[in-house]
């Protein structure tokens, strides 16, 4: 078992490394030159060789890599240079504003994925199973920008009852925020649910199968209990698996709710960041992001391989 | 057979009568006329350049000849001007809306660019203004004294003022201005040659050169930080705070989201100002804008420009549409070509004029922006004193285009690139240009660049086709010249600098006779558009409009410039 | 001689032979239910429709008329006109072809390039494949969204760029897809006799492990096919997408959502188009992964 957990770990260590150099490489290779996009078009030679100087970019780029590498482990994450402020207060302000709308659509996703997915394994072949499935293999094709526009359409415009955007903090207002959760949570819970959904059903539908699962009903057990106490804790194995991954999805799934519904979050500062070249933040971020997906994904494997040890042997 | 001939006169009969339609439909729209800004639909781009304004000339502007928006939208309107005859109220919070989003909000001399101007003036103020006619009128100063000869200038300050922290606003403070503007290398305070404090509220500004803008140049564009606060504080510090003399002063900035002002309490005109606070909200998408607009989530949008939004709202109840009726201010949005290289087709004059004849500029404009942009075929409004009626400008005429490429020996057309934004107008007004270029053999790709590389474009130049933002204030010699000198700080790097004109700019810049420097400049405006073609086509004329809620008064939105309010004398009648 | 050959013959024609059998099956199983069948006939008729598209489209999908713009839907514009007056229908079919051929390309240049890391890593084994798995899982870590966003600032736009740049980002699960299935099929024992046989490296992997592996990538490619026109949607919708005039349903609904309280039809038709193709794509997956798997026959 320790052994297990070693070696996961030092492959997480391995990819957390790849990843630095992969995001280092990326932000250097994008066309354009951040301190003259910084200093504006009124941009004297002098001053763009000062604030070359002054942000470290004259630098060799494994020097520039090295330093940056560096500041991480110290917890310094350098300084952004369109918004001129630190980075790690930008990007925890920024996060703090993204996962206060990623978390709601998250648990969301997860819990009425879950429940779909059992009665819809539950009533295979019937009605329900047909309508709830459907639905779900429609919201897995369906664009979320184009659901957003659509919601804004007849809940902001037409309706009126919800804002057309922006974000107010729970500290600030829980009714404000509340109000403004409401459009971009469903829009991004819906991809997520949907999986979900096929995801539950089809690992039910094989757990369902297995022999352990006639035995317990041999034994005379309820229903229910077959159902959720046996079937569905094996059957969300697969489930949880997937979540690991499913972050890094919801992460980038909000770069465009963010920009729709104007929300100044971490998607949108990607966004800014990368078309200003601001290498700090992109830098920093993206291999935060990373490093939370590495992380979870170990986690996960970690408890899988505690669940199942077949999974240990590999 | 018999059926036959119906069928065909009944199409005939169709096409004549489309035909008809379309004639009046054109002409209806060409007379609602509306300008805008460039700059909001294209977020931050450059539209912003440092707008240095000419001297004031009441230039008669599209709204005395055409409805404009301020007259179609009739009912529960309210002048702005007409405040004395309502008892003011005091407090409340006003929401603005707006597309600008300032990298930086309290340390004023990295704060450049028209757009820029709507919040700045919030916590900050210059040494003159204007009133509503255009005429000079003092803020921070109250009298100033020109001497042409010396060259000089000098001001005698308001006494009384304070800054936000509670130091004094006097000479001293206004040096060490002029002095940190000089430092960070301001045009305004290029011709600045020293500064002497005479007294604590009297101070001589000496000029290296004489220049009929100087006093605008110095006076309007220029502000004044705490020099205290500054040095207490930091630069850091005053980037996302404020510390000026003005109405209101910033509790709260958020980059790309938001900015929050309370009231000054330290303010030096009594009574002012009447609200509690402002908040500005920031919106990267203009449908959004509007959208929040409509649903009453901000009262005020400043800097409206965008066809689409303004169209929107014409039919709604109970907002005004506010613009600047002097002229001061004014944008105008264009095509222009890159002509610096030798190897690049637009080098020669045949071919940026036969660029002009291939396209139907008029209709492109009139269609696409429902008729609420106004055309000008210079750089001037229309009617206004540098506005050249007698240049001739390009019809559409594809033939004539054809062949003055053949007559450039491009004959069989060639591949340039154009450049826009991805959104609204531009977007659209670059694939009909496209689709008619194509027409005479010029293939242009179309290509999407975002604010920053516009920004790029505009300032390290560019090869093909792009967006050109200018500001047209009547003073040629100050905001042509930045285009057009050699070492200019807008579009210069991409097009030629001919000779001639370069001298006809240098007369227009020292003319000391207002009469024969307007002659001057009425000689420039054929000279670069008919006779060179080098900024290509302007599109249209672009004059902020604001718009806000009835129950929004005062802040004389726009009146005195179009890029300017009066934070301090807006209340909200709610 | 001659007569008892005969009959032995059309005896043996009458007789299927196993592998004809086994397309027969796979055929009904495939098509077994309804939403299969519609959905195979969407991406027919939409496939159709981008390959013929000049001889379908009612119009040039370039043509501008600036006097008929944002037209609602009626006789002459079947789904109305665009802000430009381009008629939407036109407009639509091309964007097929943009959407689809994005799909497409970008899926095999993801499925090569994945397929071709997995089979190395997965058979050299080892540092070959650890090196190999960890860069993808590290892609695999970075969000789609905004690796693509990356790539495609690099890159720059274009058409071909975006398909190289969508295809990139979407290559690490061929090649885990890939690799878990060489592993698996080396274990067989056939594999290990035509070991024992002498025969070659490669020649093992073309004869035993390449056309097990093939299976499911074909399923994920299917599947994936779906996610590639998603994401090329949204990288449109940001403005990151192919450049105009060439039409993308993606930047259709972008350039639509400015119109959306006048002219909604503009944002809402391409949405649909968008969903009505992802969904057909992924339903066909779905019944190709239940066909080719031995164990689901039946559990449908």
């Amino acid at each position: 078992m320790a052994r297990y957990i070693l070696k996961r770990l030092g492959q997480s260590l391995i990819v957390i490394f790849i990843v630095t150099i992969m995001v280092f490489v990326l932000m250097h290779s994008l066309p354009g030159d951040p301190v003259k996009i910084f200093l504006g078009d009124s941009a004297t030679p002098e001053q763009v060789e000062y604030y070359t100087k002054e942000f470290g970019l004259d630098q060799p780029l494994y020097v520039q890599y090295f330093s940056w590498i560096n500041g991480l482990l110290h917890g310094e994450l350098g300084r952004s240079i369109t918004y001129k402020l630190d980075v790690k207060n930008l990007m925890l302000q920024r996060l703090a504003c993204t996962v206060s709308i990623t978390l709601p659509a998250f648990i969301i996703a997860l819990v009425i994925g879950v429940i779909f997915g059992v009665i819809t394994s539950v009533n295979r072949g019937k009605p329900k199973d047909y309508v709830l499935t459907s639905i779900a293999n429609v919201g897995i094709a369906t664009p979320s920008f184009w659901v957003g526009i659509l919601l804004v359409y007849v809940f902001s415009l037409k309706l009126a009852i919800l804002p057309v955007q922006g974000y107010v903090s729970p500290t600030e207002s829980l009714t404000g925020y509340l109000k403004c959760l409401v459009l971009p949570v469903i829009v991004l819970s819906l991809g997520h649910l949907a999986s979900t959904t096929r995801q539950t059903r089809s690992s039910m539908l094989e757990v369902v199968s297995q022999d352990y699962i006639r035995t317990a009903r041999s034994k005379g057990l309820s229903e229910k209990t077959v159902i959720y106490k046996h079937a569905l804790r094996n059957a969300l194995i697969p489930i949880v698996t997937m979540m690991g991954g499913a972050i890094g999805g919801l992460i980038g799934g909000t770069v465009v709710i963010e920009s729709l519904f104007n929300i100044p979050g971490i998607g949108s500062l990607m966004l800014t960041a990368i078309t200003n070249k601001d290498y700090m933040v992109v830098q920093n971020v993206t291999f935060f992001i990373s490093l939370a997906v590495v992380i979870a994904n170990l986690v996960v494997d970690i408890l899988y391989g505690v669940i199942d040890p077949r999974i240990r042997v590999e | 057979m018999k059926k036959r001939i119906i069928t065909l006169l009944l199409s005939a009969a169709m096409v004549v009568s489309l035909l008809a339609g379309c004639g009046s439909a054109s002409e209806s729209n060409a007379s609602t006329a509306v300008s805008e800004d460039a700059a909001t639909t294209a977020a931050s781009v450059s539209g912003d350049e440092k707008s240095n304004s000419s001297e004031a000339t009441s230039a008669s502007s599209s709204e005395e000849s055409t409805p404009t928006l301020t007259s179609v939208v009739a009912v529960d309107q309210d002048s702005a001007g007409n405040l004395e005859t309502t008892s003011t109220k005091s407090g409340g919070t006003l929401n603005i809306g707006t597309a600008q989003s300032p990298a930086v909000i309290g340390y004023v001399p990295e704060l450049t660019g028209n757009s820029m101007m709507h919040f700045t003036r919030c916590a900050y103020e210059s040494l003159t203004y204007y009133d509503n006619d255009g005429n000079i009128i003092g803020q921070l100063a109250k009298d100033w004294k020109e001497d042409p000869d010396e060259p000089s200038i000098t001001f005698t300050l308001l006494e009384g003022v304070k800054f936000s922290d509670g130091t004094d606003f006097n000479a001293d403070a206004v040096k060490w201005n002029l002095e940190l503007y000089k430092e960070k290398g301001r045009s305004e305070t290029n011709n600045i040659d020293s500064i002497e404090v005479i007294d604590d509220y009297t101070i001589k500004i000496n000029l290296v050169e004489w220049q009929s803008s100087a006093l605008e140049q110095i006076g309007f564009f220029i502000f004044y930080m705490s020099p205290t606060a500054v040095e207490k504080n930091g630069e850091d510090w005053v980037r996302q705070n404020s510390c000026g003399t003005g109405p209101y002063v910033v509790s709260g900035f958020e980059q790309g989201v938001s900015v929050s002002y309370v009231k000054n309490e330290n303010y030096h005109i009594a009574g002012e100002p009447y609200l509690d606070g402002i908040e500005f909200k920031i919106f990267s998408d203009s449908t959004t804008l509007e959208n929040a607009f409509k649903a009453g989530e901000v009262d005020v949008i400043t800097y409206g420009q965008d066809c689409d939004l303004l169209n929107d709202l014409i039919s709604f109840n109970g907002i005004s549409f506010d613009g600047c009726s002097n002229g001061l201010g004014a944008e105008s949005v264009g095509l222009i070509p890159s002509s610096a290289d030798e190897s690049d087709p637009f080098y020669k004059k045949e071919v940026r004029q036969a660029l002009c004849y291939a396209v139907d500029w008029d209709s492109i404009v009139s269609s696409l922006s429902y008729g609420l942009y106004q055309r000008t075929n210079q750089w001037a409004v229309p009617g206004s004193e540098t506005y050249n009626d007698e240049v001739v400008g390009y019809s559409y005429d594809p033939e004539k285009a054809k062949e003055l490429l053949t007559e450039a020996g491009y004959s069989d057309g060639f591949e340039t690139t154009l450049y826009t934004m991805s959104s609204g107008f531009y977007n659209n007004a670059a694939q009909a240009i496209s689709a008619q270029l194509a027409e005479v053999g010029i293939t242009a790709n179309i290509e999407i660049v975002d604010a920053t590389k516009g920004n790029d474009l505009m300032t390290n130049g560019w090869t093909g086709l792009y967006w050109h933002f200018a500001s047209i204030g009547p003073d040629l010699g100050l905001y042509m010249g930045r285009h057009l000198d050699t070492n200019g700080a807008y579009y210069a790097k991409g097009i030629q600098h001919p000779d001639d004109a370069l001298k006809l700019l240098g007369e227009i810049r020292t003319a000391t006779d207002h009469d024969i420097k307007v002659e001057k400049e009425l000689e420039m405006q054929k000279l670069i558009y008919d006779e060179y073609a080098l900024f290509g086509m302007p599109l249209y004329v672009n004059s902020a409009k604001h718009i806000r809620y009835n129950y929004v008064k005062g802040g004389e939105f726009a009146a005195a410039d179009a890029i300017s309010w009066s934070p301090a004398t807006c209340w909200l009648d709610k | 001689m001659k007569k008892g050959a005969l009959i032995m013959s059309v005896k043996n024609e009458n007789k299927p032979n196993p592998s004809q059998e086994r397309r027969k099956q796979f055929v009904n199983s495939f098509f077994g239910t309804v939403p299969v069948k519609i959905g195979f006939a969407i991406l027919v008729i939409i496939a159709f429709a981008a390959i013929f598209a000049p001889l379908v489209a009612p119009y040039d999908y370039n043509k501008q008329d600036l006097l008929n713009t944002l037209q609602a839907p009626g006789k002459e514009h079947l789904l109305g006109t665009d802000a430009l007056g381009r008629d939407l229908l036109s407009r639509i079919i091309y964007g097929a072809r943009a959407s689809l051929s994005v799909g497409i390309v970008s899926t095999i240049i993801a499925g090569g390039i994945g397929i071709t890391l997995g089979l190395i890593a997965g058979y050299l084994g080892k540092a070959a494949d650890a090196i190999i798995m960890r860069i993808m899982d590290a892609m695999m870590s970075i969000p789609v969204v905004i690796l693509a966003l990356f790539l495609g600032s690099i890159l720059g736009k274009g058409l071909g760029n975006i398909m190289l740049c969508i295809g990139i980002v979407m290559m690490p699960g061929y090649a885990r897809m890939t690799r878990g299935q060489v592993l698996s099929v080396k274990q067989l024992d056939y594999v290990t006799a035509g070991k024992i046989g002498g025969a070659t490296r490669i020649k093992n992997a073309a004869k035993h492990i390449l056309p097990n592996c093939l299976a499911p990538n074909l399923v994920l490619a299917t599947m994936n096919l779906g996610a590639a026109i998603m994401v090329e949607a949204g990288l449109s919708f940001l403005g990151m997408g192919i450049n105009p005039p060439t039409p993308s349903w993606g930047a259709m609904v972008s350039e639509g959502y400015k119109y959306l309280a006048k002219a909604p039809h503009i944002a809402i038709v391409p949405g649909i188009f968008i969903i009505l193709t992802v969904w057909s794509f992924n339903v066909c997956g779905d019944a190709l992964r239940d066909a080719t798997d031995p164990r689901l026959r039946g559990t449908k």
